[in-house]
């Protein structure tokens, strides 16, 4: 309006180059890609029973280290992931602890004597009550949860040997010296 | 041989953009030139279409394109019109439809003086380069299969095959890539330092043509949604619905803003603003829907390489045209005075509503992206965020275009006195207690307004068109494209209100035998029938409506199974009439044998439409009656 | 309730003269609450629809849950608080009034007032 011919060209490259480095910023992000909304908070309050009818609740997270593998019989990227699980062992202080979602414990347990289970428990979850307590919204998920119970990060997809040594395992390694030092 | 033609036209066409581009600005002489060879150019681009749908219709499966997109069990028609389908053959369609347009600045506007023609040719040329290069090196859809070549191709999505894909894409494209002549004219007129009230004269018959084809691929579409999805639904701001209705906006704000400035000189600036900002809109659109950044079920499949190309061109188009304005519009605003009571006023008032809320859908549909870039905690925009905001922009619009026939240029009294207007404001109050004792379901307070402002423009543009010349009005021959334009909003605005806020729904689970009542309607599911097509296999469903008793219609929702693809589409029925439509959807068979049904009444959707044909035919003679005038 | 509920889907499928809903509630406003409901929330594993349109297993279980839910007598600002601490904002299908998306609210009707005063500046300018 009142500017001058400079200001007004300023301007305009100012806004052209903010509107395109953030469209240039989002091409890099996936839409579909969400962060859990749980993260930092404690495990959620819960009663269910593992795939052999023992009851459990959320005590089982407090004490150790858990990777928690949401998985279920009927899903065939599960079982390709279920191949690294069996393939790789824990850390001592780690548990392994599956998530059986939407499935029926008699499958589940025959898909693990089939595949090996790798598992220290398994949780079922026939009605996928404990899945939306935890904000699982597909499977494969991983979430690694700490000492206190409290979830810490969240993996949306097939869990890789890469992504373990460079995204899991120093995660890992910071909750076991945090932990050590308190 | 059919690609490699197919190619070749391409190359050609590419060759001849590039002397386009430098010939106008070289020798005078050359602009005759210049103008003859983008028709030579369009009739390249013609061709290369051309081919690709040949390589459809005869099934060729060495190209890739033909391959993913078309098996030979789709019916013909489908097989054609899978050349727009899918990402690359889409982007062929669109720079056809340009070097169309660009065809008709040549053949077209004599009264334009040649010399601009011939820059707005060559400034058309410079996009189309860009396309060019972009389809060359990304997304060829001449590209050969050099694996393995398919016995039967794959076959187009079983949701695209369905009469609106003939027609939405190509209209819809027509429209946005339409607005590119005004976007010429703009930047020719930006460059020779000449923004007069000509280039508005001549912009606008080119500017209401491409709106009136965004119109109609725009109902198109959310026609082809409402029978298609089965949930009744016709307008969901989905990113890809707002990438067009950005477009749309603006050129509304344009064609209102070049009526002004063809008169009164005031804005010349902005309406040069409006004119670049409608066609970058498009080009954004573009952009948005094919790289991955929204999410949307019309979205194409998505290549971040893709991505990045067509952002940079992006870049390059815009940046461009916004630096030669911000360079060369000495005043954005002219010093003239406005009288409230004025036509240019009420004008400007358009641009300002319509402006905002173009930038408000603009905000709503980009901001998940860049709280995102941000890495932010991702938030979503949906629908309840566009229906808060933009209703209360659109209402008060409802209201001032009541009053568009009846006031004059320069301002002073209205036509006709307050009196007669306010007959008219107490009828539209009254028929609001019409509406809602015929359907009296759920009252509020917002659509009862939406519902008399509604009725207020209809009523006021259609009393109008009895006003005189000795009144002050123009010849009736003028004002009719504004009229019925104007009384096709107000339609549309009553059959959304009415539909959005008085349907009814109802979710069963039935067998054989069952009923279901609604709003006074029974349905009675009477038995299924199987049968197949080329492609299909159809389990369709007899259901009998009645209303009180009396039978109205057998409707046959189906479910339609497409063993190429692995997927079931749900086919709706509808018994329509004037003033609702009886919808049924057949949704999938339950473990226990009974199948879902939705089954909905939906009073006044069809007048969505109807409002939007009207609007287009406005269009239409309103085209028409410039190219007679000139 | 939920048994209660469960026996009168049983009694309406005994009869079979009445098609039962999906999610059938006695009272109506529960119905109308559900209703609404279904249409607040976005299918997370959907491209762009909401829980209603969705027939995702995800959105079929969400939906089960908000029945249990509604029938439990809690109340929507309860229901959407459950959504939103468990799956996060996206999951709202209208954005959250937060700092961050305090543009998102305010910006449009700061455009509108410039506009309007845009308008009212040319009126009072010039003279006559």
């Amino acid at each position: 309006m009142m500017m001058s011919r400079g200001q007004r060209v300023g301007m305009t490259v100012l806004t052209i180059a903010v509107f395109f480095s953030l469209l240039w910023v989002s091409l890099h992000h996936d839409p579909h890609r969400l962060k859990s909304a749980l993260i930092g908070k404690t495990v959620p309050v819960f009663q269910a029973d593992d795939i052999a009818g023992k009851p459990l609740n959320q005590t089982l997270f407090y004490g150790k280290i858990t990777v928690l593998n949401v998985f279920a019989s009927w899903c065939d990227t599960c079982a390709v992931e279920h191949v690294f699980w069996i393939n790789r062992s824990m850390p001592s202080d780690v548990q392994l602890v599956a998530l059986d979602y939407m499935d029926s414990p008699e499958k589940a347990a025959e898909f693990l004597k089939d595949h090996g289970n790798p598992y220290d428990v398994v949780i079922s979850d026939p009605k996928g009550k404990l899945g939306i307590d935890f904000g699982v919204y597909g499977v494969p998920e991983t979430y690694l949860i700490d000492q206190a119970g409290v979830i810490r990060f969240k993996r949306v997809g097939v869990v890789t040997s890469n992504q373990w040594k460079q995204v899991w395992l120093p995660r890992i390694r910071s909750l076991e010296v945090s932990h050590a030092s308190t | 041989m059919l690609g490699e033609w197919g190619f070749f036209a391409l190359l050609m066409a590419a060759m001849l953009a590039v002397f386009q581009i430098v010939l106008p600005w070289c020798r005078e002489r050359f602009y005759s030139l210049t103008l003859r060879l983008s028709l030579a150019q369009c009739v390249m681009m013609l061709v290369s279409i051309g081919c690709l749908g040949v390589a459809f219709l005869k099934n060729d499966w060495t190209l890739r394109y033909v391959a993913i997109n078309a098996n030979a069990l789709m019916p013909w028609y489908y097989r054609l019109c899978a050349v727009w389908g899918a990402h690359e053959g889409s982007m062929l369609l669109w720079v056809t439809i340009l070097t169309v347009w660009m065809a008709g600045i040549a053949l077209f506007s004599k009264r334009m003086p040649l010399a601009m023609r011939a820059q707005c040719v060559s400034v058309l040329s410079v996009i189309a380069f860009g396309f060019y290069l972009f389809i060359v090196f990304t997304s060829n859809p001449f590209a050969r299969l050099l694996e393995t070549v398919p016995s039967h191709g794959m076959g187009l999505n079983p949701l695209l095959q369905d009469p609106g894909l003939v027609s939405h894409p190509p209209m819809l494209y027509t429209g946005y890539v339409g607005f590119c002549v005004s976007f010429a004219m703009a930047v020719v007129a930006l460059i020779n330092g000449r923004l007069d009230a000509s280039w508005a004269r001549w912009a606008r018959p080119w500017t209401l043509a491409a709106w009136g084809f965004l119109t109609l691929g725009i109902v198109l579409g959310s026609w082809w949604a409402y029978r298609e999805l089965g949930w009744g639904g016709w307008w969901f701001w989905d990113p890809v619905e707002n990438a067009s209705f950005l477009p749309w906006l603006a050129g509304t704000a344009l064609l209102h803003s070049l009526i002004v400035t063809e008169k009164r000189q005031v804005s010349r600036a902005w309406t040069a603003l409006l004119a670049l900002s409608a066609f970058c809109l498009s080009l954004l659109g573009t952009f948005l829907v094919r790289s991955g950044v929204l999410i949307s079920v019309h979205a194409f499949a998505s290549d971040p390489k893709r991505g990045l190309v067509m952002l940079a061109f992006l870049g390059v188009v815009v940046s461009a045209s916004l630096l030669l304005y911000a360079w060369r519009s000495h005043r954005l605003i002219a010093q003239d005075h406005l009288a409230i009571k004025s036509r240019e006023m009420l004008l400007m008032a358009n641009n300002v509503i319509v402006f905002v809320a173009m930038l408000t859908v603009l905000l709503g549909t980009l901001y998940p992206l860049v709280i995102d870039a941000l890495g932010w905690e991702k938030i979503s925009v949906g629908a309840p965020y566009f229906n808060t905001m933009t209703l209360p922009m659109f209402l008060p619009m409802l209201l001032l275009m009541g009053f568009a026939p009846y006031v004059r240029w320069r301002g002073t009294q209205l036509i006709v006195g307050w009196k007669p207007l306010g007959v008219i404001a107490g009828l539209a109050c009254v028929s609001v207690l019409g509406v809602f004792a015929l359907l009296s379901y759920h009252w509020s307070f917002l659509s009862a307004i939406g519902i008399v402002f509604a009725v207020w423009l209809l009523m006021t543009s259609a009393w109008s068109i009895q006003l005189k010349r000795e009144q002050g009005a123009a010849p009736l021959a003028h004002r009719l494209p504004m009229l019925m334009a104007h009384m096709g909003v107000a339609v549309t605005a009553l059959g959304v209100i009415v539909a959005s806020t008085q349907s009814k729904e109802s979710l069963l689970s039935m067998q054989v035998g069952d009923t279901g009542s609604l709003a006074g309607y029974t349905i009675t599911l009477k038995g299924f029938h199987r049968r197949h097509t080329s492609n299909t296999q159809i389990t369709q469903a007899d259901v009998a409506l009645s209303s009180e008793g009396r039978w109205i219609a057998t409707l046959h929702p189906a479910q339609n199974y497409f063993p190429a693809a692995g997927m079931t589409i749900a086919k709706t029925d509808m018994a329509i009439n004037a003033w609702r439509d009886v919808y049924v959807a057949l949704g999938a068979q339950q473990p226990d044998g009974r199948w879902g049904v939705r089954f909905y009444v939906k009073p006044l959707v069809r007048w969505i439409w109807f409002g939007g044909l009207l609007m287009v035919l406005a269009a239409l003679i309103g085209v028409w009656k410039q190219r007679r005038a000139s | 309730m939920r048994r209660l509920s469960v026996i009168v889907l049983g009694v309406l499928l005994a009869v079979g003269a009445y098609a039962a809903d999906h999610y059938p509630f006695k009272d109506p406003k529960k119905q109308r609450q559900f209703n609404e409901l279904t249409h607040t929330f976005r299918c997370l594993v959907c491209q762009n629809e909401d829980l209603a349109a969705s027939q995702a297993t995800l959105a079929m279980r969400l939906k089960d849950q908000l029945y249990e839910m509604v029938n439990k007598d809690m109340t929507t600002p309860q229901i959407k608080q459950y959504m939103v601490h468990r799956y996060g904002d996206f999951i709202m299908l209208k954005p959250p009034l937060v700092p961050r998306t305090a543009l998102l609210w305010f910006l449009p009707v700061l455009l509108l007032l410039v506009g309007v005063l845009i308008l009212w500046r040319m009126h009072r300018r010039g003279g006559r």
